[in-house]
């Protein structure tokens, strides 16, 4: 029987698992929004339901004259 | 092993026995005879060690007794085992007991009186030499060689228990013989006894012994491994990056995973300055990255570029001078660009030159940028259209196929589902661009290309629904264009896009009030519906009612099938032979217009039934000038009927 050679240290860190990157826990989705301009397009551009409500009324008083209140 | 430390041990024995015999002899010369002389009177007996024989011959010695100085001559005969005898001068009792005549040891003196010696040093002198030295030899392979042996044996065992995962078996046993190893091995042990500290969670202790080995050797590759991944694996990236900054100089990174967890290390700190807002040297460390390319594609692209991380940076900062820098330099780079990164980094600076325009209060530039964001969806997206109608009439998929497809969405691959968020994005923002162009066209030109600009509008926000049909904003915007702008039909498609809104979040109040509105209309709508439904069905089983009518009735209405089921309709059974009474058909009238005019009293906001008031209006006076005609036409017939009737019968009663 042939004999075994003995244990060495890159056997033992063999044994350690890979260096992973997470990169979900690393940069969670709000904080990527901030940094990744693919992410950040409608925030850079300040756009949410407030502005964009805004903007439309913008139009309408633009075409109207005036924003109804409820079409009748 | 085993077998070989006692024949060493045995070759040990053997040569201390011969020091000790040289030791006994003291070497002055000998020299061998053949005679064996009897012991007499005044001998002086030597002993020999157990086992011990010398060859047949005559030795001559000396012996000190007393103060005195006795020469001897020992006499060893061929065969003859006798104990040894000497002769000289004094006779005393033997030094260490009869001689053993083990190996045959005798001997017989010669010569008397005091100085007896003679010969040479010769040949027994070096042969005690020779048993000295050997002495020495075998103690020291028992000092240096055998007893290290037993703790290398061990320290094996040891090993066998650290590759079997036995690391609290282990520990004692490495710890023991750390110290005793030969030097050679004193340095894996230590590793070995700080990698099972690390196994077995006791992180402290494993980092200072690794810290040490690390002082010691700042290039031993296997200990700056494990140290850095140690601290990598408690967060602490800062110490992990210093060991390996120091493996990199020295040019180790190919060793192992060196590489691996360097790019590992870097990346979670470039992380963190992103969390930070250290955003210059996030655009280093994740350049680092880049060049070491494990973990490359896990960085965001937009991440690993410098120009696009500080022209995000600015563009937040509403620093639009210095987005259009950054950006910029990313166009002119063009071909100098990575070319597995070019298409997705030319449409960031597009996209970034857009948004900045979008965000500058510069004449044209929202024109600029509605160019910039087509050649970037181009450059992102350029197998796909850049509009396509707004889907009206398609059934609303039910809730389970809603899910269904939610599903599906979400489970495509990450990256995947980054590219389709920000093609809508994009596309979204397109719209928008309309909306800015719309608002700030002259009133004149906006209301006469109304059409136009709410037709483009519509085209982009359906690409952006396309990409995503759970975005809530572009419902909201959709839906209130068309409510306000839209005729009718349009109306009615406008609250069903806020309505979809509404379920996707929506809750501005200016929605939820249309919403509610348009709901209480409908209800009315559909009560006064039920009501004209009531009137026309009586009307039509009106036998005063001629049947042409009826059933001219039934054929213009048929139309409205969803109402009614007009195969179910009222039979035109009663069919008059006798034409109606004056009187009857003004009762008919008058009772259809007492329900028509209670009708139109809940329906008064309705501005399209104002046509149906003219006409109830306009029936009433026709059914009343029937009325009184049919008066004045009896009433003619009366005084027709009297006239006649004074003239003949006044004639008669003369």
């Amino acid at each position: 029987m042939p004999r075994r050679q003995p244990l060495t240290p890159a056997e033992c860190l063999r044994s350690l698992p890979e260096p992973r990157l997470d990169t979900s826990r690393a940069l969670p989705e709000e904080e990527l929004r901030g940094a990744e301009l693919g992410r950040a397009v409608l925030s850079i551009a300040q756009l949410n339901h407030v502005n964009e409500t805004a903007a439309v009324r913008d139009v309408v008083a633009n075409v109207l004259g005036d924003v109804p209140d409820v079409w009748t | 092993m085993e077998p070989a430390i006692r024949v060493l041990s045995r070759l040990a024995r053997l040569l201390v026995a011969a020091a000790a015999l040289a030791a006994a002899l003291t070497l002055g010369g000998a020299t061998a005879a053949t005679a064996a002389p009897s012991p007499g009177p005044g001998d002086v007996t030597v002993s020999l060690p157990p086992g011990v024989t010398l060859p047949p011959g005559t030795y001559h010695g000396t012996v000190k007794q007393g103060g005195k100085q006795v020469p001897v001559t020992v006499v060893v005969a061929p065969g003859a085992p006798a104990p040894g005898t000497t002769t000289g001068p004094a006779a005393s009792t033997p030094a260490g007991g009869p001689a053993a005549p083990a190996g045959g040891g005798s001997g017989s003196g010669s010569g008397g009186g005091s100085g007896g010696g003679s010969g040479g040093i010769g040949l027994p002198v070096l042969i005690g030499l020779l048993l000295a030295l050997l002495a020495g030899g075998g103690t020291a392979l028992y000092l240096k060689v055998l007893v290290p042996r037993r703790h290398v044996v061990a320290y094996r065992r040891a090993l066998e228990q650290v590759r079997a995962g036995r690391y609290d078996e282990a520990l004692p046993v490495l710890t023991r013989t750390e110290t005793v190893l030969p030097p050679r091995l004193r340095t894996d042990a230590r590793f070995f006894i700080a990698f099972a500290l690390y196994r077995i969670r006791d992180l402290a202790a494993a980092e200072h012994r690794l810290a040490a080995l690390h002082r010691e050797n700042p290039h031993n590759p296997d200990v700056g491994y494990l140290l850095a991944y140690l601290r990598a694996g408690r967060g602490d990236f800062d110490g992990a990056e210093r060991v390996l900054d120091v493996m990199a100089d020295a040019g180790l990174l190919e060793v192992g995973q060196l590489r691996r967890l360097y790019g590992m290390v870097l990346a979670e700190r470039g992380f963190r300055a992103i969390r930070e807002g250290r955003i210059d040297a996030a655009a280093e460390l994740f350049e680092k990255v880049e060049r070491l390319g494990d973990f490359a594609a896990q960085v965001p692209v937009d991440l690993r570029n410098r120009n696009v991380l500080l022209g995000t940076k600015a563009l937040f900062a509403r620093d639009v001078d210095t987005a259009r820098e950054q950006f910029s330099a990313l166009d002119r780079a063009g071909d100098r660009l990575p070319a597995d990164q070019r298409d997705a980094l030319l449409a960031a600076g597009k996209l970034g030159l857009a948004l900045a325009g979008w965000l500058s209060e510069a004449p044209d530039a929202v024109t600029t940028a509605d160019r910039l964001l087509a050649e970037a969806l181009r450059l992102l997206d350029p197998h796909e259209a850049l509009e396509q109608p707004w889907p009206d009439g398609t059934a609303d998929a039910d809730l389970a196929d809603r899910l269904a497809a939610m599903v599906d969405r979400a489970s495509r691959p990450p990256e995947e589902i980054d590219r389709d968020r920000t093609l809508r994005d994009v596309h979204f923002l397109r719209g928008m661009v309309v909306l800015r162009e719309w608002a700030e066209a002259d009133g004149p030109a906006a209301r006469d290309a109304a059409d136009d600009y709410l037709d483009r509008a519509l085209r982009r926000f359906a690409r952006a629904r396309e990409l995503d049909p759970e975005f809530s904003d572009v419902y909201l915007v959709v839906g209130l264009l068309r409510y306000y702008l839209s005729d009718e039909d349009g109306r009615r498609a406008g609250v069903a896009a806020l309505r979809e809104a509404q379920k996707l979040g929506t809750r501005d109040p200016r929605v939820l009030q249309i919403i509610n509105h348009h709901d209480r209309l409908s209800r009315a709508n559909r009560d006064a519906a039920d009501a004209y439904l009531q009137i026309l069905d009586q009307y039509l089983r009106d036998g005063t009612v001629r049947d042409q009518v009826r059933s001219a009735l039934i054929a213009r209405m048929g139309r409205y099938g969803r109402m009614r089921d007009w195969d179910s309709r009222p039979e035109l059974v009663r069919v008059r032979t006798v034409a109606p009474t004056v009187a009857e058909l003004h009762q008919r009238s008058e009772l259809l217009l007492e329900r028509v005019r209670q009708l139109l009293a809940n329906q008064s906001g309705n501005a399209d039934l104002s046509g149906a008031g003219d006409l109830t209006r306009r029936l009433e006076h026709e059914s009343r000038t029937l009325a009184d005609y049919a008066r004045a036409v009896e009433e003619q017939e009366a005084e027709l009927l009297t006239m006649l009737g004074d003239r003949l019968l006044a004639d008669l009663e003369v």
